[in-house]
């Protein structure tokens, strides 16, 4: 009932009913009927262009001769003229008279053209040259008999215009669903509140998550309601022949039911992803004057992700399909080419399905709070809480490691790294603890572990060296490591130090310093905001972020977790200490040329990966438990 | 014509218990909104809720509707714990304040009509028309309601706060930014829902309003209730003649607690 009536309510406003049905109507026969215009002058333009070239003796006769539509100019007559504006490219000669350098300029597609034409005939002139060279030695060859090579665009002008299209498409239909949505999103959480009407709701004998659903169902229909009507008028913009969109050669066959189908299901987590950004945003806003503020933040938030689509040579792999809104943006983008890999379009989907889920949940969670219901949530929060505080500190670390501690890592290895580690991640989390005024003792859990819980620690960290490399084995289908960082990975252990220098810089290090910041104070500060499961999530995701590499991010992430937990239920942060030790200090002692071939760390067995997990979850579990 | 009375209960039953309510706000300090408060109201009278602004009132209001949860306390209308089953709570309280809104975009019968059908009235179109009526609406219950006079406005949301006859009605000033003409009718209209056997909650900083429709005050000020008895109890207590003077002189004297920690 109330969401027939939040829907007949929204009918009667014409604003919503513009923003949401019409404009995609009166907006893709103009977007086609330009970019249809575009390309038509930029074919035209191309083909029909009369450029200029300059060129000397027989260079200049033979471009003159072979290049259709150019007009060659000497230098001579260039002077004379003291303009070389209107110039498209210089071919400069040697000494002998014979074409060297071909000057053009890469940012005019005129100059670029006429660099075209006259390459043709340079190599033509070419192959002419080595062909009279070769019958002058007693070997009369063509060379292009033996081998020529010549580039073919197979695509074809429908499929690259398709692409063109694509690229401006995402952009353009998340801008469209965003702004209808937006409206009925401020409308109904942000308004609702400023009139009175949601308290007066509020006050009914409705249950209050029944509103707040019915209004996110309102939104989500809304955006749902956008992208029906955009796919529905760009099939018949394509289709229908009211716009003359000849130019686009068989881009109209491009697409047709079935692709804007696939759009449209590629589409439908993308606007509910969508929705719950603008409920958040509308449910958190004071007033609908606040909530037009926050509307262009809001508005990026979406679009800027989907821009990513209109980045030549961006290719969708398996990592950026998981990308909220991006992935979905690059597969539309090359479903609209024609080119989309079934097994990435259906990654891309599941994974915004996901994120559909999470966001919904979320923007539920949230807008349920009173205080972001009956007034502004940004005021109101409680002290102990220290979530925000967590998450300044977690960047602060993050952006001094960026910057400096890669700068220092790039200039020496060793020492940067014990800059990286002592002065920016041990600063940091001292340097928190202080300035937020905590205690340090109850902060960084800084209490003598049980026996017990130290032996299973001890378990633990020997199991995590198979609990990070199952995690890299099972990425790697969906995110397969580049060479180049794997090269890069093992040149950073190749360092010239004895083991004990080894240990001390790439186990002991992290194992204090990496600690003190992730288990100590970021951990310390989330405690009081987060269940404890979502503090071991949140934590050791971090962890993750903080190693730099979309290679690491699980596998680290996945031993962050693991630590955190371990943290959590020893009560003790030495019980991470000693299993991050034990990790790092295993691969580092193992891939040593002392201990070579004790381990085989490039290649752990499957075995050990699948015991080393069981051990640390085991050994986690078991902690904490009193006989 | 008069309500129907279906769910009235007996004269001077307890309606409305708000015990050692606590709500606490970190705007953007830590700010104890309310502290402690306590009082009750019965069938058949209005009790005031009179102090400044940022007293505490539209908290505890809000608290008593539901609307927000108290940190520490209780609040029962008639019999039912709001913590077990607010949606049973909500549906004997009618509510209205000055914030409560009108949808705009509907006529003042649909407005009602929705909420009848949200509130559960056995015939919505019945009980609409009924109202309709009573309060003298249908000259413009057709027109939308972003087009109605201040005046107009007030008697539908009346009708919609009322749509589902309910035993409790609290009302949060709900003269604020009301001429006199109107701030009459709805005055009139508590005094009638008081004679119908109704349990009507009125917060007000305005002491006229106070004195004309209250049967007992709860002073409340700083989150805290001063006092809380008759209008003529607390004019004998205090030795003042006017509530104003009253008011003055409970806020200025230290608190005075019974031993069982509540407002005498």
């Amino acid at each position: 009932m109330l969401l027939g009536f939040e829907l007949r309510y929204l009918s009667r406003d014409p604003l919503a009913l513009v923003l949401t049905l019409l404009a995609p109507v009166l907006l893709y026969p103009l977007m086609m009927g330009g970019f249809a215009k575009v390309s038509r002058d930029d074919q035209q333009t191309t083909a029909d262009a009369e450029l200029r070239v300059v060129a000397e003796g027989e260079t200049a006769t033979r471009i003159q001769a072979g290049a259709e539509r150019v007009t060659v100019l000497s230098e001579g007559e260039l002077i004379q003229k003291s303009d070389d504006g209107g110039v498209h490219v210089i071919v400069r000669n040697d000494e002998a008279g014979r074409p060297r350098v071909l000057e053009y300029r890469g940012s005019a597609w005129e100059s670029r053209e006429a660099r075209d034409r006259v390459e043709t005939v340079l190599t033509a002139w070419q192959d002419e040259a080595r062909a009279t060279h070769w019958a002058d030695i007693g070997m009369p060859v063509a060379p292009e008999a033996v081998l020529e090579v010549r580039s073919h665009d197979v695509a074809g002008d429908a499929q690259r215009q398709a692409m063109r299209l694509g690229q401006l498409l995402p952009g353009m239909l998340v801008f469209l669903v965003m702004s209808s949505g937006l409206y009925v999103a401020l409308d109904l959480f942000a308004g609702e509140k400023e009139r009175g009407t949601l308290e007066t709701l509020l006050t009914s004998r409705v249950d209050r998550g029944a509103v707040l659903a019915a209004k996110t169902a309102v939104v989500c229909l809304a955006t749902l309601a956008s992208v029906g009507s955009s796919l529905f008028t760009l099939w018949l913009t394509v289709q229908s022949g009211l716009v003359d969109i000849s130019a686009l050669g068989g881009v109209g066959m491009g697409i047709n039911a079935a692709v804007l189908l696939k759009a449209g299901v590629l589409l439908t987590p993308l606007s509910l992803v969508l929705s719950a950004i603008l409920v958040v945003g509308a449910a958190w806003a004071r007033d609908y004057r606040q909530g037009q503020a926050l509307g262009l933040p809001l508005l990026l938030c979406g679009i800027a992700p989907a821009g990513l689509a209109a980045v030549p040579d961006l290719q969708l792999g398996a990592a950026l399909a998981l990308v909220p809104i991006s992935g979905i943006s690059l597969a539309l983008r090359d479903a609209l080419a024609g080119e989309l890999d079934p097994a990435l379009g259906v990654l891309a989907l599941v994974a915004a399905v996901g994120h559909a889920a999470l966001g919904m949940a979320l923007a539920g969670r949230l807008i349920g709070r009173e205080d972001v219901l009956l007034g502004g949530g940004s005021a109101r929060r409680d002290p102990d809480r220290l979530g925000r505080e967590a998450a300044i500190v977690f960047l602060v670390a993050l952006i001094l490691f960026w910057f400096f501690g890669q700068l220092a890592q790039s200039r020496d290895l060793v020492w940067g790294l014990a800059f990286s580690q002592v002065v920016i991640l041990g600063g940091t989390a001292v340097g928190a603890v202080f300035v937020l005024n905590q205690d340090l003792r109850s902060l960084w859990r800084l209490r003598a572990p049980r026996v017990a819980d130290l032996g299973l620690g001890l378990l633990a960290g020997i199991g995590c060296t198979g609990l990070g490399d199952l995690v890299a084995k099972a990425q790697a289908p969906f995110l397969p490591t580049s060479s180049a960082f794997t090269e890069q990975f093992a040149a950073a252990f190749n360092v010239d130090l004895p083991m004990w220098a080894m240990i001390l810089v790439f186990a002991v290090q992290p194992a204090i310093f990496e600690e003190i910041l992730f288990r100590g104070t970021l951990l310390g500060l989330v405690r009081k905001s987060l269940s404890p499961w979502a503090q071991a999530l949140v934590v050791g995701l971090l962890f993750g972020l903080i190693h730099f590499s979309v290679f690491r991010f699980f596998p680290t992430g996945v031993l962050g977790v693991a630590l955190t937990a371990a943290c959590i239920r020893s009560g003790s942060i030495a019980v991470p200490m000693l299993m991050h030790f034990l990790n790092n200090g295993i691969l580092v002692g193992a891939s040593h040329p002392d201990l070579e071939g004790l381990l085989p760390v490039e290649e752990l067995p499957l075995w050990w990966d699948i015991a080393g997990t069981a051990l640390v979850v085991g050994s986690v579990a078991l902690m904490g438990r009193r006989r | 014509m008069s309500d129907s009375a279906h769910m009235r209960p007996p004269p001077g039953e307890r309606m409305v218990e708000l015990i050692d309510l606590h709500k606490r706000f970190f705007a953007p300090e830590p700010v104890d909104a309310v502290q402690g408060v306590s009082f009750d109201a019965r069938a058949g009278e209005v009790v005031g809720l009179l102090g400044p602004n940022g007293a505490g009132k539209t908290t505890t209001l809000r608290m008593l509707v539901t609307l927000l949860s108290p940190d520490r306390g209780t609040v029962r209308v008639a019999g039912v714990d709001a913590a077990v089953d607010p949606g049973l709570v909500r549906s004997r309280i009618g509510y209205l304040s000055a914030s409560t809104g009108l949808y705009g975009r509907l006529s003042a019968r649909e407005m009602i009509l929705h909420f009848a059908r949200l509130q559960g009235v056995a015939d919505p179109k019945g009980r609409t028309e009924a109202l309709i009526a009573r309060f003298g609406i249908s000259e413009f219950a057709d027109q939308r309601c972003d087009r109605l006079s201040t005046g107009q406005k007030q008697k539908t949301s009346i009708a919609r706060a009322i749509v589902h006859d309910p035993p409790v009605l609290v009302l949060d000033e709900p003269t604020l930014g009301l001429d006199v003409l109107v701030a009459q009718t709805l005055l009139a209209f508590v005094e009638e829902a008081r004679d119908q056997g109704r349990c009507v909650v009125y917060s007000t900083h305005i002491m006229s309003e106070a004195e004309r429709l209250c049967d007992r005050v709860a002073v409340i000020h700083g989150g805290r209730v001063l006092a809380f008895d008759t209008v003529d109890a607390l004019r004998e207590r205090t030795g003042k003649r006017y509530l104003e003077d009253v008011f003055v002189s409970l806020v200025s004297a230290p608190p005075v607690v019974t031993p069982d920690g509540s407002a005498p």
